[in-house]
């Protein structure tokens, strides 16, 4: 025999952030690439630590376009912080038109990428240095790639689709990831770009 | 296996590239399909991509495995073929995750 034993109805069918179960999944993803960029990272730091010269041959990556990328992760957090913020208060056409200007800008970022590895003065086979450099690089470069294309998909959403809580909440989600793709590129931007300069 | 192919500096790369690419491509088109249409692209479309996905990351790891030590075959090379190969299965665990999640959860459940 069932009894009802409480009334669900009235709960909301979906929520941001860690109320859905989108979110565990992005924090998880982060998690997972988090230590991902720390073991890289610290590998970049170990061989640089064993190393006599630091790069091993040859002269530091150019710093002009990793700075570039540098100034548009940085400028981007402003249309991912209000696309988020629309996003969460419901407000559809503001989180439309910034989800467009947030597209832009992970757009640059992808763009900028390509050319920094042209600018990054070794070759990834070259040494222990050019490997490890080449690598932390493809590494974040993953990130960008992946969210440009999530902000594709979720922008034409957007404009394509009945919008409901969980398109926002998937919105604001791919805020939060895009935040912290530019949070962990600062640390490899200061190794793949100053740590060499700084090495004596 | 061509002997082109074979004599390759990037093939006992093979593992690597190809089984990165497909953990790529999975994650991007099941969680891009699933939020496009969580009807018609979720859970068994999730499987199915996911299944195709470690076929071709396998595909990968057994090319660069088979590539057997020639005469002479650099300690670079050996290396490499081994990386390839081990990297392929470690792709392969991390779409198999995510394929089961397909298996596990409706694809409308937020």
């Amino acid at each position: 025999m069932s009894r009802v034993v409480g009334d669900l109805s009235q709960l909301p069918a979906a929520g941001y952030r860690l109320h859905s179960l989108w979110g565990w999944a992005t924090l998880g993803f982060m998690a997972i690439e988090g230590t991902g960029f720390a073991l890289a990272a610290a590998a970049y730091v170990y061989l640089m630590d064993s190393a006599r010269q630091w790069p091993l041959e040859g002269k530091p990556p150019d710093l002009l376009w990793g700075s570039v990328m540098t100034l548009v992760l940085v400028a981007s957090l402003l249309p991912n912080f209000i696309v988020s913020r629309a996003a969460r208060r419901r407000d559809l056409a503001k989180t439309k038109a910034w989800a467009v200007v947030l597209f832009v800008f992970n757009l640059a970022a992808v763009l900028v990428r390509a050319v920094e590895f042209a600018h990054l003065n070794v070759r990834w086979d070259a040494d222990a240095y050019g490997s490890i450099t080449w690598a932390l690089m493809l590494l974040h470069a993953t990130h960008p790639v992946t969210d440009f294309l999530g902000t594709c998909v979720l922008t034409m959403i957007l404009f394509t689709h009945p919008i409901d809580t969980e398109r926002l909440s998937d919105v604001d989600d791919d805020a939060v990831y895009w935040a912290f793709v530019v949070a962990a590129w600062i640390p490899i931007y200061l190794l793949v770009y100053w740590a060499p300069r700084w090495a004596p | 296996m061509t002997p082109r192919f074979r004599s390759s500096p990037w093939a006992p790369w093979t593992g690597l590239f190809v089984g990165a690419l497909a953990w790529f491509v999975d994650q991007q088109v099941s969680s891009a399909g699933n939020q496009w249409d969580c009807v018609a692209l979720g859970g068994p479309f999730a499987v199915i991509v996911g299944v195709v996905c470690i076929a071709v990351a396998a595909a990968g790891g057994v090319a660069s495995w088979r590539l057997r030590p020639d005469v002479g075959e650099t300690q670079n090379r050996t290396f490499a073929r081994i990386v390839g190969a081990g990297s392929a299965a470690i792709f392969i665990l991390a779409i198999a995750f995510g394929t089961w999640a397909g298996v596990l959860l409706p694809g409308c459940h937020r």
